[in-house]
């Protein structure tokens, strides 16, 4: 009898564990929802669906005229984009990929880091440069050109960095077969390039979609954009549903875009393991192939030697650095105090959402619009959802407070590290999460000893990419940022519209600095790992 | 025919490869013995040209294939390969996978080789199959036939039949067998299975932590070098 009750009691108590697991996994998809798609769930709860007349919801939703043109001319600003950084990223990607020894190996991946570097840096140091040019190019500094040249430079790491994930997702032993009976370039054409096709698409589509959705650049340069119809619709008026109205085209454009970009990365291939290269014999490209991945290399290293040493040339005085910092201290802090937040927030959210979307089920199909179509809202809808939801919700404790930038950039950022942990949780080879729940004495020694180590290096990654994004994010901060408050990239997008170049350049240049230093550390940490795991490198 | 001479590779701090020679004549079937991580796979991989060696040298008839300076690219060692996994590229069909190695035959050359070969192995029916459409068991099957169609003069193998079923193993290794002796094409074979390799030949070669450490069955006594240095 007493046995039978011990027992009962050990079947309920793992019953009740079971259950708990599982209601935590579901309030974390409830929180993730809440937060990440609450702002733009908002919106249409404006509180003031009077204020538009209905002769005036077509020609907002379907633009004519002028905004037509302005949404034709960032559709093909968008386009040369996409085309410009695929191609360079793919081709930079590739001669990445070729690095198989430890500690480039590891090194290329510090690449990544480079998507810190916020657009309006590289605004500011390619306009500097290529205006001091005479003639033809000095008069490129602005305008339709210079947008293109910039935004290109800026998403390229994203680019390089997708398209060294597809290449490093490959069998070698795909390319090795295909080696046996090919050269090198049919291989490249017939085989590789084919398997990679899903992750160049949805890189594309990104950069597509980033592209349109960046009114910080062009209007840097003079370029108006349809993007920015949105902000200015949302200053004059202060209504969010005419906001959304005027973004709608954006907003359909874009989520048409980005189902077709998910699509391609739920196919992607995914290898479990990314340290087994297919290049130990060096690849025999074509001359021309050769040349074509140098110049690539090349303008992929500008990315960041063009902003540093304009940057440093412009203020050559370390005092005047540090004086620029500490005129700046207040931003500064409130910019890591966001930034960290952001992450953190992030690693914590993800981990449920991250789970459904490395699955394959109706769950799976579920999940991967919701997360993927956030990507497609405007910033600045982000921003005016944000102040919707918070003055409704919380007028005293979020709305109006410091706060808020973080919650805005948790909202934009955080499918980013969803879809990182996901592509990580997918490479894990899924016996070891089985040998676990066998061996383990407790869910919670199961999770610190065999789960989280194994998690880690997608968790890291995913939050230091959020950590960088919002250190960077402007769209949505101008709109949310409590009065008195602001990021670096606030002041310095009022410096660059205002003057005070020396300012800009120190400010800028910390930032430079810190994405070189962050990329440097992810690089060490992913070292680390690889020799805390290491894993047979060759067959 | 392969000569193999001296060779020794290297991974960082592990020697995977030890002063290995041997070799193997012209029609010859060799079969490459040891335990997991003896350096089969990787002796394989450095006769087809895909890994590059740290000493030594190989030679693949009767050309200079391999040295720490040179290495001829794999297409152009006129071997076949078989691995471990099919390795089949899940963007082509059977058919396609197949036809890839035979870019230098007409279109009605490759279109007869394919259909006699398909016939041949029961597969005709998977040819416009993509590799998710066929079971395990017909993919090991299309991994042989890949391996044999453009007839090359040497075939390398890797565990090709592991895994598989008796009834298709036995005709698998008939195959093998028998177009290894129609086309006088020399044929090395990993295994780590006895009965195998007493199925396929009376050559060989027992690897251990990358050393060769006994070399048994050769035909022709003075045409062998010593196993391991």
């Amino acid at each position: 009898m007493f046995e039978r009750v011990v027992n009962y009691r050990r079947l309920s108590w793992s019953k009740i564990r079971q259950h708990s697991a599982q209601l935590f996994h579901w309030l974390g998809l409830l929180l993730f929802l809440s937060l990440v798609s609450g702002p733009i769930l908002a919106i249409p709860f404006d509180g003031e669906p009077g204020s538009i007349a209905k002769g005036e919801i077509g020609p907002l939703i379907l633009p004519q005229g002028r905004r037509l043109q302005l949404l034709l001319r960032s559709l093909s600003l968008a386009g040369a984009v996409a085309i410009a950084g695929t191609v360079l990223g793919v081709a930079v990607a590739l001669l990445l990929w070729q690095w198989h020894e430890p500690p480039l190996s590891w090194l290329r991946w510090s690449i990544l880091a480079l998507i810190a570097l916020p657009p309006y840096i590289h605004a500011l140091t390619w306009s500097s440069l290529v205006s001091q040019s005479p003639g033809t190019l000095g008069a490129m500094a602005r305008g339709w050109t210079a947008s293109w040249w910039v935004q290109t430079m800026a998403l390229l790491p994203l680019a390089i960095g997708l398209a060294l994930i597809g290449f490093a997702s490959l069998d070698p032993d795909l390319i090795a077969a295909a080696r046996i009976y090919r050269n090198d370039t049919s291989c490249l054409a017939r085989i590789i390039l084919p398997l990679v096709a899903p992750y160049i698409l949805a890189s594309s589509g990104l950069l597509f979609v980033l592209s349109l959705l960046d009114y910080s650049v062009p209007t840097l340069f003079q370029t108006n954009v349809y993007a920015l119809e949105t902000f200015a619709e949302y200053s004059a008026t202060a209504s969010a549903s005419r906001a959304l109205m005027t973004a709608a085209p954006l907003l359909c454009i874009s989520l048409i875009t980005i189902s077709l970009a998910q699509s391609n990365l739920r196919r992607a291939n995914v290898k479990a393991n990314w340290r087994l290269s297919a290049w130990q014999v060096s690849p025999q490209w074509p001359a021309i192939l050769r040349m074509f991945l140098q110049a690539a290399w090349l303008i992929a290293a500008m990315q960041v030697t063009v902003p540093l040493l304009v940057l440093w040339e412009s203020i050559r005085s370390l005092p005047l650095l540090v004086d620029t910092l500490q005129a700046a201290s207040s931003e500064i802090v409130f910019t890591a105090l966001t930034s960290l937040l952001a992450g953190c927030a992030t690693t914590i959210l993800i981990l449920p959402v991250a789970r459904e979307l490395s699955g394959n089920g109706w769950s799976a199909a579920i999940w991967w619009p919701v997360v993927m179509a956030q990507l497609a809202i405007p910033p600045s809808l982000v921003g005016i959802g944000s102040i919707n939801l918070w003055r409704r919700i919380a007028p005293n404790i979020v709305y109006g407070r410091r706060l808020m930038p973080a919650l805005a950039s948790l909202s934009r950022f955080a499918p980013w590290g969803a879809l990182i942990l996901q592509a990580h949780i997918r490479r894990i080879d899924h016996r070891l999460l089985e040998a676990a729940e066998v061996l383990q004495t407790s869910r919670l020694q199961g999770f610190f000893q065999v789960r989280l180590p194994i998690l880690a290096p997608g968790l890291v990654a995913a939050f230091g990419l959020v950590a960088s994004f919002t250190s960077g994010e402007l769209a949505a901060s101008l709109i949310v940022a409590p009065p008195g408050q602001g990021t670096i990239a606030m002041r310095v997008y009022n410096y660059l519209h205002y003057g005070a170049s020396d300012a800009v350049a120190g400010l800028c240049l910390a930032l430079v600095l810190l994405t070189l230093i962050g990329g440097a550390l992810a690089a060490l940490f992913l070292g680390w790992w690889s020799r805390l795991y290491p894993q047979r490198g060759q067959p | 025919m392969i000569v193999v001479d001296d060779v020794t590779k290297r991974f960082s701090e592990t020697t995977a490869v030890q002063g290995v020679s041997f070799e193997i004549p012209q029609g010859e079937i060799a079969i490459l013995l040891g335990p997991s991580g003896s350096g089969k796979t990787t002796l394989l991989h450095l006769i087809a040209g895909l890994l590059p060696l740290d000493e030594g040298e190989i030679h693949l008839n009767g050309t200079l294939a391999s040295n720490p300076s040179f290495n001829l690219p794999p297409f152009k060692r006129d071997i076949g390969f078989v691995f471990q996994s099919p390795a089949l590229w899940p963007h082509m069909t059977v058919a396609q996978n197949i036809l890839f190695g035979l870019a230098n035959l007409s279109t009605l050359e490759r279109q007869e080789r394919l259909k006699r070969l398909l016939g041949r192995t029961n597969i005709g029916h998977l040819a416009d199959r993509y590799p998710h459409e066929i079971s395990g068991g017909e993919a090991r099957r299309v991994a042989v036939v890949r391996a044999l169609a453009p007839e090359p003069r040497i075939l390398l193998m890797d565990e090709p039949l592991t895994n598989l079923d008796p009834d298709l193993h036995t005709e698998l290794m008939a195959l093998i067998r028998e177009h290894v002796q129609a086309t006088g094409t020399t044929l090395l074979y990993v295994t780590h299975r006895a009965d195998e390799a007493e199925q396929l030949a009376q050559r060989r070669l027992h690897l251990h932590k990358g050393c060769l450490i006994t070399d048994e069955g050769r035909k022709d006594p003075t045409a062998a070098r010593s196993g391991s240095r």
